[in-house]
């Protein structure tokens, strides 16, 4: 099991109530379908994603970038066990949306730097190891169902 | 060979004219040395890594970080020959400094934190991101070639 100190908790606690979802989620998910195109793949429904300017404006993709981002909260919620806590989600996003488990890395990535984009030099090394350790976690167990 | 559009080459090396080597080079450093401890194993002869206040203010892991940080200069005047321009640096780090080629990706990984946090969405844009992420992995990647 994932231990967390107090120090790392508050942390966690701390970005999370300080963030503006509506901004930050649709944020790190129009970088991830810019940075790393290829995860276009599972938004053609989502309409023009021809270039970064229609990525940018694109509803779906915000509305999407949104409860993507929500979704953590159940992660923040159940720290001590994140891995049970997502185990449908895991089973959804294999077996029913297939998604390949190298994409959660990559949108973790952009939200990271979203984040730290947004905190400046607020995003200290204690600050980046702790988001960082939370998000490998979320990851990992995004990807634990999958066979 | 890496092919680079007109928009990436100019986001590049907006970007890199932006950057102070001497102050992203050493945050960058510490961050992989506190994120990533293992990473620590390299500099046995930097002193006292031993808090992350230690390892922030440590001179010789700021001087290092400069000097490592400086070392894109290369890459950013031949973006159409990485893989050669790094072919001696490479081998080097492979047989001399025995360095795990994927220490290459979490410092690039680190860089670009610093950057987003320095320079904020409204310069470290989506697009620039992508040119800048595209052009740290060709770097890695040049630096890897050499392993065996």
């Amino acid at each position: 099991m994932v231990e967390w100190s107090e120090n790392e908790r508050s942390i966690i606690s701390n970005i999370f109530s300080n963030l503006d979802y509506n901004d930050i989620g649709p944020k790190a998910l129009v970088r991830c379908l810019i940075v790393y195109p290829w995860t276009q793949r599972y938004f053609t429904s989502f309409g023009n994603l021809y270039n970064a300017e229609a990525i940018s404006t694109n509803p779906k993709v915000a509305a999407h970038g949104i409860k993507v981002l929500h979704g953590l909260d159940r992660a923040l919620k159940n720290m001590d066990n994140i891995k049970a806590t997502y185990a449908e989600l895991s089973v959804l996003h294999s077996e029913k949306l297939h998604v390949d488990p190298d994409n959660f890395k990559l949108l973790s990535d952009c939200l990271t730097i979203v984040v730290a984009g947004k905190l400046g030099s607020a995003f200290t090394p204690e600050i980046q190891a702790t988001f960082q350790k939370f998000l490998a976690v979320v990851v990992s167990a995004l990807g634990k169902q999958y066979h | 060979m890496v092919e680079w559009t007109d928009a990436e080459r100019s986001a590049i090396i907006n970007l890199w004219g932006k950057i102070d080597v001497g102050e992203i080079g050493p945050q960058a450093l510490s961050r992989l040395l506190i994120v990533y401890p293992w990473g620590q194993r390299y500099f046995q002869a930097f002193g006292d890594l031993s808090t992350n206040a230690a390892i922030m203010g440590n001179p010789k892991v700021a001087q290092h970080g400069k000097t490592v940080m400086g070392g894109l200069e290369n890459a950013v005047k031949n973006l159409d020959n990485i893989t050669k321009t790094y072919a001696k640096l490479s081998t080097m780090h492979s047989e001399k400094l025995h360095v795990d080629p994927d220490n290459f990706r979490v410092l690039a990984e680190c860089i670009s934190l610093c950057v987003a946090a320095k320079f904020g969405p409204s310069v470290f844009t989506a697009e620039v991101q992508e040119a800048w992420q595209k052009f740290l992995s060709v770097v890695v990647s040049a630096l890897g070639r050499q392993y065996h």
